[in-house]
């Protein structure tokens, strides 16, 4: 809503804060100044008073002279727009070029009409400031529920509130006639339109608006058009209803229909364009077609022109319902649709119209009917509210009194309906529907008497916050982890694109699909964290950074089965890593590889207290696409779980989105292994001070025995034999010659430790040997000393 | 040989000890090592002129001389191992301008750091944190929190659907639902979470964000709560100079309702280019619980207030940190992160 300080203060005659001063008192109120503009920067100053010397009139347009002192300028108006020779209009001069609007930049090849002014402006003056004074233009923003205030009443009525001044609403005053109104109303649709109005205007002249009426509608935001459509928009403007002028000898059968679309009708608004209707659009018709869309913009068919002489004029009260789902199934919005949306006073639907009578009365000329055409009647929304100040202080904390309370009621329109010692009654009015209740009344005291009122309090009560959720704080415990061994948060957007999605072979129907995405690219749901972090790696490889590692934890959705819930949310922690982990000095062996992530897994589930014991890395199997087939991992639970997966991502799925280098990454199911953290404290012993006995064993064996199956045997063993054995770990691992291309050589180290005595060396050397022996009874596996070289 | 032999002898004794004292570098040694102990130092002297002496004072003299000079040589030792250890310059080197042996470093997402640094901020208040989903139903996103279809409040809210009644949280204000429902007042809840609209990408648009929801409810909860405890954070989280300022706003699921500004850090509320001229930011939506979403969730609004608020995250995060697009926190360029590893 646009308004200007010199049309608040033609209201408001004791305004006295300078503008600067009012944007802060308005923001204060709720009333959000969004912008500020001085006049000087919105019109085409400097302005002059020019004399229109001829007009050679033609078949559509005149060829104009105008004339300032020495000079004339020509210019072409439309036949109707042209005043009398010798009359003064408006001309703005800059650098010699001339402009004959109040903007700048509105010039045209042919002006619709040219402004006329008084006399009394002398030619070849700057009248500049005699137009304007040095007025400022505000853009409020009004929240959705105060629809009065996109009227200028509505924000002098909040003003003078907060000021404490006087105004009044304008007047009305015009004269009727007895001539008959040819047209008939018929409102078929009282739930879409309970209150219409309209009135018979004949004798009606249709010219350019005075030079008042025109530079307020350009203060206001508006174009000007013709006096008759000017006077009903300048109305609206002014108390907030907006208002329609048919041009009454265009409406076929003499008939005024209120009903809702048929199927399949059209119509062309006044703004040019076709617009095809549905059956729960309002609109208003004749008795063959629609002449406008209740509400939002009427039909070139019955548009006033400068041929217009007789005049239906609709002021009418629309289910704001209704209105909203047109304007937004049309996409058209218009300043009426605006305000028909968040609610207009039913009580002042026909006082709008008496106000364009009024208006246009004063052009002299016009014959108003004295009939009205009117069906149903204004909905009553009548409401009171029983207020205790008490209460209403104690909710705002602060210290209003009663009186004050009560006075900054009345200036917002509210009477008092009943008092008593401790509270008092008052009736809201009809147009504030969004006052129902004591604590709206409390806003309405709180915003007025300044929220810089509320005193400062805490809320004060036993409360015990617990602890956060166990997952919040693993999740914590987690990023704080991968942060401190070097890797980069990232936060990607959860939507992901249907062409990645078929890159890595996953099935569209295990996604969500967005109904309305905003673009193709973004028409899916993450089924991975790894469909969005592709896109990051992407991003980053192209711009050559080339070591990093990145990690995100968030959430990955699915479809469910469930009746109640649809869809399925898990939360997922994705990392990459690419290149080296050095600086280029030291990067020997330092390249990332596969041993570095699974580290790193294995640490994740250490820190987050996941025991070792209680997973599986399982070779890469069909589940899970994107991966190098035999550098690839599946984590599971003993219990069979699956908790994620991890490996080199394959070159071929690189490649296909336009990436390549060797890129590790990992997904883990994080609500999964969150679940196999034990809230248990681990027994927690003394240091152990006996001392340990080393023994190394090495092996050859076949090439395709994993260390986990040597492993499990020597467990076994150390089991049966009741050994005190701290540690068992590979530390060599060795290929090629002099072993054959089959075999690979393997070396552990044994720790033996007892934890109530010192080991002596004979008991140890059993042992080995026990480990020893029973390993060799696995296939293809042989002791190195007893290993022969074929 | 006289006493006055003697007497030079043991002055010249204490002069080396004096010299070595000072003594600071390899260099300086050597010097008094040749001074004192050299051909032509005075030591040298008495060596020549004891060739002229009887073999009895020959015998003396010698043993006193060669007493001060291994004494001599003793101390250069001394004072030699003290440089050595005491002054570092040991025997292997290391050229320790050289880079280390560096891992990478690590950084959090400044998003996260700030959503992390507003709820320690609330939890040292008292505050539980509390969670919700991303796919909300109709029931919590809107109509729990008084927002009926075709309310104008919906147009700002432009949602994406998945199917008709489930969309992407507009807000985190589900949570307040979802926390009065499953706890008892009186408590204090803060909700953080991922929220989705239909806005285009832009500097300051991006059809995803992080918001944080707060909300508090007890019996006598009043305006002057919520502005208090807003006043706690703003002070805790921007600093003691700036200023908050309240005022009315429109929420459907609040009333009275407030906006909250800060006073701009830029230009300390004088008006500049990043405040819009007006000196304030504004950080956050609140206002007390509409006894309508009360109602909704079976509370009794004659018997409990509450007050709630909400932020969006990287709105406060790009104030904190001067970012001027939005779509930076998106990217994820690992060159843009990394100007957050010494943050947390
Ligand atoms: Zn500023």
């Amino acid at each position: 809503m646009r308004i200007a300080y010199s049309i608040l203060k033609r209201f408001l005659r004791g305004l006295d804060v300078p503008p600067q001063e009012l944007a802060t008192l308005l923001i204060e109120q709720g009333l959000v100044v969004e912008r500020m503009a001085h006049v000087e920067d919105i019109f085409a100053f400097p302005l002059y008073a020019g004399t229109l010397e001829e007009a050679k009139k033609g078949f559509l347009y005149s060829e104009c002279l105008v004339k300032m002192k020495e000079k004339t300028f020509p210019v072409r108006v439309k036949n109707w727009g042209v005043p009398q020779p010798g009359t003064r209009v408006l001309i703005s001069l800059r650098e010699g070029t001339p402009s004959f609007s109040l903007v700048a930049g509105e010039e045209k090849e042919v002006l619709e009409f040219l402004i006329a002014l008084p006399d009394v402006f002398p030619e070849g003056e700057d009248i500049s400031r005699f137009l304007f004074e040095r007025d400022t233009v505000m853009d409020l923003e009004i929240t959705p529920n105060r629809g009065d205030c996109l009227s200028i009443v509505g924000i002098v009525r909040d003003l003078s509130a907060k000021l404490d001044l006087d105004w009044e609403e304008p007047g009305v005053a015009y004269q009727e006639v007895e001539i008959p109104s040819p047209l008939t109303l018929r409102d078929e649709d009282f739930d879409l339109c309970p209150y219409y109005t309209g009135k018979f205007i004949a004798n009606v002249t249709v010219k350019p608006s005075s030079w008042e009426i025109v530079r307020d509608l350009y203060l206001l935001g508006l174009r000007p058009i013709n006096n008759v459509v000017d006077i009903t928009n300048l109305v609206m403007m002014e108390i907030g209803q907006p208002l329609h002028a048919f041009d009454a000898s265009c409406i076929k059968d003499n008939l005024v229909v209120v009903r809702r679309a048929k199927a399949g009708e059209r119509i062309i608004t006044i703004d040019g364009l076709q617009r095809e209707l549905s059956g729960e659009m309002l609109v208003i018709a004749d008795g063959r077609s629609p002449i406008g869309i209740a509400g939002i913009m009427g039909g070139q068919n019955t548009e006033v022109s400068p041929t217009t002489r007789e005049v239906f004029l609709e002021s009418a009260f629309f289910n704001r319902v209704s209105i909203r789902r047109t304007s937004r199934a049309l996409g058209l919005r218009t300043e009426a649709s605006a305000r028909f949306e968040r609610g207009v006073d039913p009580q002042r639907v026909r006082y709008a119209s008496e106000r364009v009578l009024s208006l246009l009365s004063q052009e002299g000329g016009i014959q108003i009917a004295k009939e009205w055409a009117i069906a149903g009647e204004p909905p009553c929304l009548e409401r009171t509210v029983r207020v205790f100040p008490e209460k209403i202080n104690e909710i705002l904390s602060c210290q209003v009194e009663t009186e004050r309370m009560i006075r900054i009621l009345e200036r917002l329109g509210f009477t008092v309906a009943a008092r008593t010692e401790r509270d008092f009654t008052v009736k809201v009015p009809s147009f504030r529907a969004d006052v129902a209740a004591m604590v709206d009344i409390a806003e309405e005291v709180g915003r007025i008497n300044g929220y810089e009122q509320i005193r400062l309090s805490s809320p004060g009560f036993p409360f015990d916050p617990g602890d956060a959720e166990k997952n919040y704080a693993l999740e914590q415990r987690l990023r704080t982890f991968l942060v401190s061994r070097g890797l980069k948060e990232a936060v990607t957007l959860s939507f992901v694109d249907p062409k990645t999605v078929q890159e890595l072979e996953i099935e569209a129907e295990q996604l969500v699909a967005i109904k309305n995405p905003l673009s193709q690219d973004q028409s899916f749901l993450r089924s991975q964290i790894l469909l969005s972090l592709l896109g990051v790696l992407r991003l980053n490889l192209g711009r050559g950074r080339n070591h990093f590692g990145l990690f995100e934890v968030g959430k990955v959705f699915y479809p469910s089965k469930e009746v109640e819930n649809p869809w399925k949310e898990e939360l997922r922690l994705g990392m990459v890593l690419c290149g080296y982990l050095l600086p280029l000095l030291w990067q020997k062996g330092a390249q990332v590889d596969f041993f570095v992530l699974k580290g790193l897994v294995e640490e994740i589930l250490e820190v987050i207290g996941v025991s070792l014991g209680g997973v599986r890395f399982l070779p890469w199997d069909d589940r899970i696409p994107g991966f190098e087939k035999n550098v690839a991992f599946v984590l599971s639970s003993s219990g069979g779980d699956l908790l994620g997966w991890g490996g080199k991502l394959s070159e071929r799925t690189l490649w296909r989105l336009d990436m390549r280098g060797e890129l590790y990454y990992l997904e883990l199911r994080l609500e999964e292994i969150f679940g196999l953290v034990k809230d248990v404290i681990p027994a927690i012993k003394g240091a152990n001070l006996f001392p340990a006995i080393v023994r190394d064993i090495s092996v050859v064996v076949d090439r395709s025995l994993s260390w986990n199956a040597m492993k499990e045997k020597i467990d076994e063993v150390i089991a049966k034999e009741e050994m005190t054995v701290e540690s068992v770990e590979v530390f060599d691992i060795f290929e090629g010659k002099p072993l054959p291309r089959e075999k690979k050589g393997l070396s552990f180290r044994c720790i033996f430790r007892s934890l109530e005595r010192t080991l002596n060396d004979e008991e140890v050397d059993v042992w080995v040997q026990k480990i020893k022996e029973n390993i060799k009874k696995m296939r293809g596996v042989h002791l190195r000393e007893e290993f022969v070289h074929p | 040989m006289d006493d006055k032999k003697m007497e030079m002898l043991e002055k010249y004794f204490s002069d080396f000890q004096e010299s070595l004292a000072k003594v600071e570098t390899l260099d300086e040694l050597n010097r008094v090592k040749g001074q004192y102990l050299g051909r032509k130092s005075l030591m040298g002297d008495f060596l020549t002129q004891l060739r002229s002496l009887s073999p009895e004072e020959k015998r003396i003299w010698g043993q006193k001389l060669n007493e001060i000079k291994s004494r001599m040589e003793e101390d250069l030792k001394k004072k030699y191992e003290w440089l050595m250890f005491e002054k570092g310059e040991s025997s292997s080197f290391i050229d320790v301008t050289l880079p280390g042996r560096k891992q990478w470093v690590g950084s959090f997402h400044p998003v996260l750091i700030v959503r992390d640094q507003i709820l320690s901020i609330f939890q040292s208040l008292g505050f539980r944190i509390e969670s919700g989903p991303e796919i909300e139903s109709d029931f919590y996103n809107f109509e729990a929190l008084n927002i009926p279809p075709d309310h104008p409040t919906r147009d700002d809210q432009d949602s994406f659907y998945l199917s008709p009644g489930w969309l992407l949280r507009t807000h985190t204000s589900p949570g307040q639902i979802r926390a009065m429902q499953k706890l008892t007042p009186p408590f204090k809840v803060v909700v953080p979470g991922r929220c989705y609209r239909r806005d285009a990408f832009d500097a300051t648009h991006s059809p995803m964000f992080h918001q944080i929801e707060g909300l508090v409810v007890a019996p006598s909860i009043s305006m002057g709560d919520l502005k208090g405890t807003v006043a706690i954070f703003v002070r805790r989280f921007f600093g003691l100079h700036r200023q908050v300022r309240f005022r009315p706003s429109y929420f459907p699921f609040t009333e009275p309702s407030a906006e909250v500004d800060v006073s701009c850090g830029v230009c300390q509320g004088k008006g500049c280019r990043s405040c819009g001229y007006s000196g304030w930011l504004e950080i956050m939506g609140a206002g007390l619980v509409h006894p309508q979403v009360f109602a909704k969730v079976g509370y009794d609004p004659e018997q409990v207030r509450g007050f709630a608020f909400g932020m969006g995250v990287e709105r406060i995060t790009m104030l904190k940190f001067g970012v001027t697009d939005i779509r930076w926190f998106l990217e994820n360029d690992v060159n843009f992160l990394e100007q957050f590893k010494a943050l947390r």
